[in-house]
């Protein structure tokens, strides 16, 4: 038994390591860059969703041998996370210490905190196409603008749009506001988002409520939301308890107008209308022209599905962003690249488009300022980006439940996002 | 000589089957008692009563004047008590050592940080109860399977151990279901021949379940005899054989 | 070199799962106790330490992104205080679960277990104070600073561990123990109490889950509640069953097979189509080799080996 087992274990080793060697006889050597995603466990849905994205990229980049970033086409490794920690962390020691990737794309925020400490000691970028929430926004143990930067924005960046429409876009100016919010992580960092850009506008909020998710009745807590009369309420729930306030808020005829996050979206819709009739969605979106039409139709073909997958356009700008990098810096090596990626991303420079754009003027010796699909992708010093936001309406009127109203732009909200940002700095050394 | 062990009017019922019904009994020290009765009369019920197992419906069980009846097994075990069962149970996929090994009583090295920590005394305990253990299985016959485990015995050498098991224990009373069912004449003659000398030299009562006749006529004084969960009679070999009742019931008369 | 690195960080999560491995072995194979919530007791040994040790900066780090901050982060304890906490915490959670669980039968004991496993993982979730929620805590610092030297440690405690689980198999209280495990009446008459029994069995296996949790947090520098979910129970029981159930080498050999060599080492194999094709191949082999073993050598690899009276009195 025992012979045996030290022969299977053999055997095994064999097999495996044997296949490591394959793949490395190529006449011009590819760059190696990584893709860590969860394509199992409970998040699959965004490794699925993201991965056409950089593959579409690394289709466009390789395309013409004539463009390769420094005359090399790109190779991806992929590697599953399995939504937790000890495979994501298994998988970023096999790309940065086995393929010797020159940089990681990804992970999620259920593994990327494991991820950090890995990417500094390999002295490497990575770049997370998902990861949103605002327990990253943080220099050091989150996104850091030193190697650690996303090309999906926090949760400040979508607050700051909700107020920044309460304030600029509605039919009258709002002087009473109101937060009304679930007891998730999640929302409560929407909360928290809303509370702090409301202080920088001045919008004064007279009441904040927080309520347990799938209740029978929140009749007690609307009465408790309009007593001082709010004009405005930013809400996140999920779609099930949607459907409930917004019923009984019909009901119980209050008046104010409704502005809600990412879960204000179309399932949500379905489930409340027509009561929800007029309620207001900000979170975000890809641009509505010629060229985003076009990425999405070039995206289709890979995917094999319709419309923009999640994250696919954050994934597809973090591969472009590694490939201008790498030709900025001249080579392939970590931390070249890591030190190469703000002057291609961000102003001064040339504002450029698509990859072939970018990489012709930088060849041309210019700046370049690379703009993304998801957003502009210029980064702060925190390493985050502001992407493009849009504005829907909940309406009986369009099929899908939801109309598109309007987008909102990086520049119009940097103010506000400046201001929550020093808010909490100031709140961090307080204390 | 004392009385050691007395059960009075015990009774209990499965689902209104009275199983024991008034059951009364008294052991005096250092004897071998028999407790005999035709299938189905109690006498295991009664052990499992005793030993802890059910707790009675009515009446009351001592040992050494202490009322014992409603306690759990292993604290009945730890007065003194240790009983076997009728159809010898062993623990199959532990060695014969093993087993035996488990049964004494105060071992040091059964609490958790005694077992890591205090190397020495544990190992000392556990020489100290080898010597007896190995002692006890030469006698019974059983030193030479030591290390096979348990499931591979014979029919016999399992009762022969599960008899060893409970002397480990270091009882003072030990009630023995059926010891010699399964087992050959020799096996019969060296468990009798060590009942014996337990009794003679070590001081212990037995109370013993047996349907062999010749073995309760040659080994107990006195007999008790039970029939439905109740007393039928009480007497020495001699008085049994010719009690009319129980030959009607029992012997076959 | 640099595979070096890579051999080394899947022998350390290996060796942090072998310890769990191990202490399944004290609770299912010594004395027949299905623990179907290890998930659970790693949980408690992880925030235990991770809480505990989680530097100021962390606290200020929350603060700053406008939460509240909790417990973690005020404390800033040396890591062998969080690995004592965690070892002990996990030992007390095991008592009070243990008092109503260790009643019921076998079958009964399964099935409550992986519910506590899931209170655990709510309770990481929602008590904010304590836990920081579904983010989980990051910054948990590695106490030995490089990767290599911490290798080490887990080495180290990995060896304490079989060497405590190997002990309690041959000292008299895993002789109780597997006679809980072969026989509960017979034990009890025997004068062992059967619920201390398996009350120090379950304690003991609950502590050693805990120093595990406690090695992973330090090593892995943040935990999040979505880690301790029934996946990571399964696994251990999958290489548990595997390797050789009741047989301490069997389980080392069983993680490093199915933990390393499956699971990790099949990542070299060519990708087939979509690149979730591999990964989710891998688990339904997993599944299915489980499947196998269970039915035709429930033993596992290797079995258990019973020692000889005379080496063990020598």
């Amino acid at each position: 038994m025992k012979k045996l087992s030290i022969i299977a274990i053999l055997v095994i080793f064999c097999a495996v390591f044997g296949f490591a060697k394959v793949n490395t006889a190529n006449a011009v050597q590819p760059i190696r860059l990584g893709l860590l995603l969860p394509y199992t466990g409970a998040w699959a849905w965004v490794g699925a969703g993201a991965d056409p994205g950089a593959e579409l990229a690394v289709q466009e980049i390789n395309a013409d041998p004539a463009l390769w970033p420094i005359h090399r086409p790109i190779k991806l490794y992929k590697e599953d996370t399995e939504t937790k920690s000890a495979p994501a962390i298994a998988g970023a020691r096999k790309l940065y210490d086995v393929d010797k990737v020159c940089g990681i794309v990804g992970p999620t925020s259920a593994t990327v905190r494991s991820i950090i400490p890995l990417t500094k000691e390999a002295g490497a970028l990575e770049i997370s196409p998902t990861a949103g929430t605002t327990k990253l926004d943080v220099i050091g143990g989150g996104i850091n603008g030193e190697y650690i930067f996303r090309t999906v924005s926090s949760d400040v960046v979508m607050t700051a749009g909700m107020v920044w429409w309460a304030m600029n876009k509605l039919p009258f100016k709002p002087t009473k506001a109101a937060t009304f919010t679930a007891d998730t992580e999640g929302s409560r960092s929407i909360k928290g988002g809303v509370v702090d850009a409301c202080k920088v506008v001045g919008l004064p909020l007279v009441t904040q409520i927080e309520f347990a998710l799938n209740q029978p009745s929140y009749r007690a807590e609307l009465k408790e939301l309009f007593k001082k009369g709010p004009q405005v309420i930013f809400w996140e729930a999920n779609p099930a308890t949607d459907a409930t306030i917004f019923k009984q808020w019909y009901q119980m005829g209050y008046d104010g107008q409704w502005i809600g996050s990412d879960f204000a979206n179309r399932t949500s819709a379905k489930g409340s209308l027509p009561a929800s009739e007029g309620v207001i969605g900000v979170n975000p979106g890809v641009l509505v022209n010629e060229r985003t039409n076009a990425w999405v139709e070039r995206l289709n073909k890979i995917s094999g599905k319709k419309g923009a997958t999640p994250f696919s356009a954050n994934a597809y700008d973090a591969v472009i962003l590694f490939a201008l990098s790498i030709e900025k810096a001249g080579s392939d090596s970590r931390t070249a690249i890591r030190d190469a990626l703000r002057s291609v991303a961000q102003p001064p420079g040339v504002k450029v488009y698509t990859y072939a754009e970018g990489i012709k003027a930088l060849r041309a010796g210019k700046d370049i300022n690379y703009e993304g699909i998801a957003g502009t992708q210029d980064f702060n010093k925190y390493g985050d980006p502001i992407t493009y936001l849009k504005a829907e309406v909940m309406t009986t009127k369009d099929p899908s439940g939801m109309k598109r109203i309007g987008t909102v732009l990086p520049e119009q909200i940097k103010d506000i996002i400046d201001g929550v940002l020093a808010i909490r700095a100031k709140r961090a050394k307080a204390q | 000589m004392g009385v050691i062990f007395k059960a009075e009017e015990v009774s209990l019922a499965f689902g209104g089957i009275k199983a024991l019904d008034g059951f009364s009994i008294e052991l005096e020290e250092n004897t071998i008692t028999a407790l005999i009765g035709p299938n189905g009369a109690g006498k295991t019920t009664f052990f499992n009563v005793a030993g802890g197992i059910y707790p009675p419906d009515g009446g009351a069980v001592y040992f050494r004047g202490e009322r014992v009846d409603g306690l759990r097994p292993d604290q009945i075990c730890m007065k003194g008590l240790t009983r076997t069962f009728q159809i010898a149970r062993e623990l199959g996929e532990m060695s014969v050592w093993e087993n035996v090994m488990l049964a004494p009583k105060g071992q040091v090295g059964e609490r958790v940080f005694s077992s890591l920590l205090r190397w020495g005394t544990v190992k000392k305990q556990e020489k100290e109860n080898w010597e007896k253990a190995e002692e006890l299985l030469k006698e019974m016959g059983l030193y030479e399977e030591r290390n096979e485990l348990c499931k591979n015995l014979s029919a016999g050498k399992r009762k022969m151990l599960e008899i060893c098991r409970a002397i480990m224990t270091g009882p003072e009373l030990l009630m023995l279901d059926e010891p010699t069912a399964g087992a050959t004449v020799d096996e019969t003659k060296s468990i009798m021949g060590e009942i014996e000398r337990l009794r003679e030299e070590h001081g212990l009562t037995f109370l013993v379940v047996e349907h062999k006749m010749d073995v309760i006529m040659n080994l107990c004084n006195p007999i008790y005899v039970m029939y439905f969960g109740r007393n039928l009679a009480k007497g020495d070999a001699e008085a049994i054989q010719h009690n009319e009742q129980v030959r009607e019931v029992y012997l076959g008369g | 070199m640099e595979i070096l690195s890579w051999i080394l960080t899947i022998a350390t999560i290996v060796a942090i799962y072998s310890i769990m491995g191990l202490a399944l072995n004290v609770h299912f194979g010594y004395t027949n106790l299905p623990n179907f919530g290890i998930a659970g007791f790693f949980a408690v040994g992880a925030y235990a330490s991770a809480i505990l040790t989680a530097p100021h900066r962390f606290r200020e780090m929350e603060i700053f992104a406008g939460f509240p901050g909790g417990v973690a982060g005020r404390i800033e304890a040396p890591f062998i205080v969080g690995l004592l906490a965690a070892i002990v915490l996990a030992g007390v959670v095991g008592l009070i679960i243990g008092i109503p669980l260790l009643r019921l039968r076998e079958d009964y004991l399964a099935v409550a277990s992986i519910g506590i496993a899931q209170t655990i993982y709510y309770v990481a979730v929602n008590e904010l104070w304590l836990t920081t929620g579904s983010a989980g805590i990051r910054l948990i610092p590695m106490p030995t600073g490089n990767r290599y030297l911490y290798f080490l440690l887990v080495l180290l405690l990995l060896a304490i561990a079989y060497w405590v689980v190997n002990r309690f198999y041959s000292t008299p209280i895993g002789r109780v123990w597997r006679g809980v495990r072969e026989d509960e009446v017979i034990t009890a008459s025997l004068g062992k109490s059967i619920f201390r029994s398996r009350m120090s069995a379950w304690i003991a296996g609950c502590s050693i889950m805990g120093a595990a949790g406690c090695l992973w947090a330090h090593y892995s520098m943040a935990i999040q509640p979505g880690e301790f979910v029934p996946t990571t129970t399964f696994l251990v029981w999958i290489f548990v069953i595997v390797g050789g159930l009741r047989n301490n080498k069997g389980i080392l050999l069983g993680a490093i097979l199915i933990m390393g060599f499956f699971e990790q080492g099949t990542r070299f194999l060519p990708a087939i189509g979509a690149p979730y094709i591999m990964p989710a191949i891998r688990l339904i082999i997993i599944g299915v080799l489980l499947v196998v073993f269970v039915r035709f050598r429930p033993q596992g690899v290797l079995p258990e080996r019973h020692k000889k009276i005379e080496a063990h009195i020598r």
